[in-house]
């Protein structure tokens, strides 16, 4: 059994960190990059987070480039994958708790019994706080868990 | 760089001596691609999904710093994309 840390990786840690990486710049999101591709920890995504990197994606290059690096991301990271319908059976349960466009990435969470939640986004860490995972940023991450990159 | 004269078999297939295998971790099932360069000469490239996503990730930076973004900008920007697809 795997004994991997189970982490959702926000968005903003991955362009944040591909913006680092591009420059040749050290940083926590850069970092955070660096354990996906070695496979150090083990995503977790949904369709909507997979969407929201494709999304990014094309708006900042072009669709094709968004198929490939999201293709990619699935293939080399071989992430923790939880289906829409299993989400949307919990979502009610934290509606009121948590802003609607952050819904499925806190529930995917809470199903997949991930160990983090890393996000920049700070509101999104403040609300999502709670006794069962950690919510922190990638430099939290990285003060917590040690890792030899 | 090593040169080794190897003979094409009967289904097109060719044997990559044991030495560059072991070395290069060519394990059976390990994806090649064979790139015509023209002319009778082909280049055999094993397959490395995670430097081709180290790649894709220095392509996309290398973007979003001719776009302009920096951390901040980046966050907003990826909140309205959050905002973008939960709408769609």
């Amino acid at each position: 059994m795997s004994t991997m840390l189970k982490c959702f990786v926000d968005t903003n840690i991955i362009l944040i960190g591909a913006l680092d990486l591009s420059a040749n710049k050290i940083s926590d999101e850069a970092g955070i990059i660096d354990i996906v591709i070695e496979g150090k920890i083990k995503l977790i995504v949904t369709i909507q987070l997979l969407d929201e990197y494709h999304e990014a994606a094309k708006r900042l290059v072009d669709k094709d480039f968004a198929g490939w690096i999201r293709y990619l991301i699935v293939d080399v990271s071989k992430p923790i994958f939880i289906p829409d319908d299993v989400c949307k059976e919990l979502e009610p349960k934290f509606a009121s708790l948590i802003p609607k466009e952050d819904l499925r990435h806190f529930v995917c969470c809470v199903i997949a019994e991930a160990d983090y939640l890393i996000s920049n986004n700070r509101e999104f860490l403040k609300k999502s706080k709670n006794d069962v995972f950690k919510c922190v940023t990638p430099k939290e991450f990285l003060s917590k868990e040690k890792f030899v990159t | 760089m090593k040169s080794v004269t190897v003979r094409i078999g009967e289904k097109g297939q060719i044997t990559i001596p044991v030495d560059i295998r072991e070395r290069d971790k060519l394990d059976k099932g390990t994806q090649v691609e064979v790139v015509d360069l023209g002319e009778g000469s082909l280049f055999i490239n094993k397959i490395d999904r995670k430097k081709e996503l180290l790649l894709a990730f220095r392509i996309l930076g290398k973007r979003i710093k001719e776009k302009g973004y920096n951390k901040d900008k980046l966050i907003d920007f990826c909140r309205k994309v959050r905002r973008d697809v939960y709408n769609a």
